[in-house]
């Protein structure tokens, strides 16, 4: 079952076209990494995914609801689909608890005491109980990207998008988040993640898609990617990252 | 017992009190004694002066340096003008000063000083009219305003074409004036300048002449020793022009307008209460203003910001029309123009309705610059876990707004209490407006304002102080 559907999407801001045609389909359960080089539209074509940025033209659904229809409710559709930011972006005046309580309470109605049950789990499993009381400015990079991420399961998604949730951190707070994805993927949720970790797109992708100047150039196996790229320049991209 | 008792007080009492006359007797200065008859202010009048009543006026001020110069101690005896002279001939009183002027007839019985003052007549008008009645001819046609059966009444008549208005009382003629019943007022100097009210009417340099207008002091016939004394006396007070300084505070005194010699902190001290009161009414409108303005100011922001052309619209014409008008003439506007159409506030509210309406422009500014620099990825966090734009706006953008912007809320406060004082135009009772009573009150050309301007100095600088302290404890708290 295809849960998320992108059928011709372009989007162009003013007279420059970042995205020129893009369509995939993304299954129930898929790890699907996009890679490609920088200015290439990847982040664009992940936040076009729930309409942080609106497609200039094409169609994308989700769950089989098409959410680029006019009078689609965009707020239902974001709750079940988790987001984290390459920055970050936790709320610098709440406490990590608040981070991640707040949308819970406030969108979906759930009371302080499940929302906080909720939160304690999810610290757990990324291990941050001890953090719970304290502010984004207190924590490390590393530890931000766990609690975003923390924040964004708290909605309970059936999707999760990533948009290069490494690339800010100091190499060596890279692995502690890639370790909670990677525990992610393994319990079966469906993740877009847009990085430049080729070492983990292999170990953890299903699927590879590899984008440039704005299209999808090649898709497949992290093997068949990885192994043996069949466009020119997939192969130089390539040759350059690993 | 009792008896015995009050014998013995008796005795003492007598015996201190003849002691103290012996000792006053012996230590007994030179004393002169004035006659006057003190009922013609600004010459001689009596008047309350810290709970005594007094006699004072310009001629006691000139019995005084007379006294002075003898070495003399001055003792004052009232009468009655008539009875003056028989007072003087009869040696019960040393010389007489009482705005008398040396008549032949009196110069029969008493002997005369030197003229010590000539009164000038006087033209009043009312403030703005100074050039246009500022000759003797120009005042032809004038309606003329005059004592009854004074020598200004004269003066009057042989002006051509002038309409006289003759009153008893100088007072009314005053009136008169200022309610243009008559054009001017005609009337000696220091009668005009106790009477006319410094801030509508003026003095104009339009100068009438007449005859006998002098006055003189008088001395027992042949006493020469002390005429030549009191000619002395005279002829130095004229080199320093220190008569018609005695006349024009003689006049201020008559017309309750006292000139006091307090530094800056002693007037201060002294009128507390009018500025303690001023600075309530003061930061009582400023605070509700910036309030009013604080919630206005939000709101206009965000339409400003919503993206509804209509409503941007709005926001952006309400917040360049408060910002590219005068305050002043916004506060007309809303207290009197506004009364015109039965919309009527009370001083208060206008003011704080102004005060409100002006911040409101401002601060919507400052709100728009707090929201926007917040950053971007707050909002798309936000919005990327569901939350409608208004809920990201209430509990993720605007508490961030806010905070980055409070130093600047607190300087519009700050703006907004020297802003304030515009509202004294309309009559709140607040800083400047007390100032502008005190000036009145006490003629004082300084100190009413230099103290207004000390009091809002120091809330301004004192309130900025604590917002520094504030705002740098606010940006702790970002540390980690």
């Amino acid at each position: 079952m295809q849960v998320i559907t992108v059928k011709g999407l372009h989007k162009s801001f003013g007279k420059l076209e970042i995205l020129k045609g893009i369509d995939v389909e993304i299954a129930k359960g898929e790890v699907v990494v996009v890679i490609g080089p920088s200015g290439s539209g990847k982040s664009t074509f992940l936040r076009c995914l729930n309409l942080l940025e609106m497609p200039t033209s094409g169609e994308i659904s989700f769950e089989g609801e098409l959410i680029t229809a006019k009078n689609h409710n965009i707020n239902a559709t974001r709750e079940k689909m988790g987001m984290v930011f390459q920055q970050f972006n936790l709320f610098p005046h709440k406490t990590v608890l608040q981070n991640i309580t707040l949308a819970p309470m406030q969108v979906k109605g759930v009371s302080a005491k499940e929302a906080e049950a909720t939160a304690d789990e999810l610290l757990k499993s990324v291990g941050l109980l001890d953090k719970k009381k304290a502010y984004p400015a207190q924590l490390s990079g590393g530890q931000k990207q766990r609690i975003a991420i923390a924040r964004a399961l708290a909605m309970q998604p059936h999707v999760m998008l990533f948009d290069e949730p490494t690339s800010a951190l100091d190499p060596e707070m890279v692995g502690e988040v890639l370790e909670v994805m990677k525990k992610l993927a393994e319990g079966g949720m469906t993740m877009v993640i847009v990085t430049h970790e080729m070492g983990f797109a292999r170990e953890v992708g299903d699927r590879i898609l590899f984008m440039d100047g704005g299209k999808i150039i090649e898709e497949g196996t992290p093997e068949e990617l990885f192994g043996q790229p069949s466009h020119p320049r997939t192969k130089e991209f390539l040759s350059k990252v690993l | 017992m009792k008896r015995k008792f009050i014998a013995w007080m008796t005795l003492c009492m007598a015996v201190v009190l003849a002691f103290g006359s012996i000792v006053h007797a012996e230590g007994e200065k030179k004393t002169i004694i004035l006659g006057t008859s003190a009922d013609y202010a600004p010459y001689e009048f009596h008047k309350t002066i810290d709970g005594v009543d007094t006699i004072v006026g310009f001629d006691i001020e000139i019995a005084k340096e007379i006294a002075k110069d003898l070495g003399a101690e001055l003792i004052i005896k009232d009468t009655s003008f008539d009875a003056l002279l028989p007072e003087l001939t009869s040696g019960r009183v040393d010389f007489v000063i009482s705005g008398m002027n040396p008549t032949e007839e009196r110069r029969k019985s008493i002997d005369f000083s030197d003229p010590y003052y000539a009164a000038e007549q006087s033209v009043v008008v009312r403030k703005g009219d100074e050039q246009k009645y500022n000759t003797v001819e120009s005042l032809a046609g004038a309606r003329i305003g005059v004592q009854k059966s004074s020598i200004q009444e004269t003066i009057a008549k042989e002006i051509p074409n002038a309409q006289v208005v003759s009153l008893d009382k100088i007072p009314d003629l005053m009136l008169q004036l200022d309610s243009e019943r008559v054009d001017v007022v005609l009337a000696e100097y220091p009668i005009a300048f106790t009477n006319m009210n410094v801030e509508t009417m003026a003095i104009t340099d339009a100068k009438p002449t007449t005859e006998n207008d002098e006055y003189a002091i008088g001395v027992r016939k042949g006493n020469q020793e002390l005429l030549d004394s009191i000619n002395a006396t005279l002829k130095r007070l004229k080199e320093n022009n220190q008569i018609q300084k005695f006349v024009d505070e003689a006049s201020d005194l008559a017309a309750g307008r006292t000139k006091e010699n307090l530094n800056t902190f002693e007037f201060f001290w002294k009128y507390r209460d009018y500025y303690a009161q001023g600075i309530q009414f003061t930061l009582l409108i400023s605070a509700l203003g910036v309030f009013f303005g604080f919630i206005l100011g939000l709101v206009i922001a965000l339409l400003r910001m919503s993206g509804v052309g209509i409503l941007k619209f709005l926001a952006t014409a309400y917040i360049e029309i408060m910002r590219g008008t005068p305050m002043l003439v916004q506060l007309f506007i809303i207290h009197y123009s506004l009364a015109a159409f039965d919309i009527k506030f009370t001083p208060i509210q206008s003011g704080i309705l102004t005060l409100s309406l002006n911040s409101a422009a401002y601060l919507a500014e400052i709100f728009r610059a707090g929201i926007q620099g917040v950053d971007r990825g707050q909002l798309e966090a936000a919005r990327s876990l569901g939350m409608t734009k208004g809920k990201a706006m209430r509990h993720i953008i605007l508490p961030q707004a806010l905070k980055g912007v409070l130093p600047a809320i607190g300087n519009e406060f700050v703006v907004i209490i020297k802003e304030s004082s515009i509202v004294s135009f309309i009559g709140v009772f607040d800083i400047m407006y007390q100032a502008q009573i005190l000036r009145g009150m006490t003629y004082a050309a300084l100190n009413p304002l230099l103290v207004a301007a000390l009091i809002y100095f120091i809330l301004t600088f004192v309130l900025s102080k604590l917002l520094g302290v504030w705002e740098r404890k606010l940006s702790a708290s970002d540390n980690r």
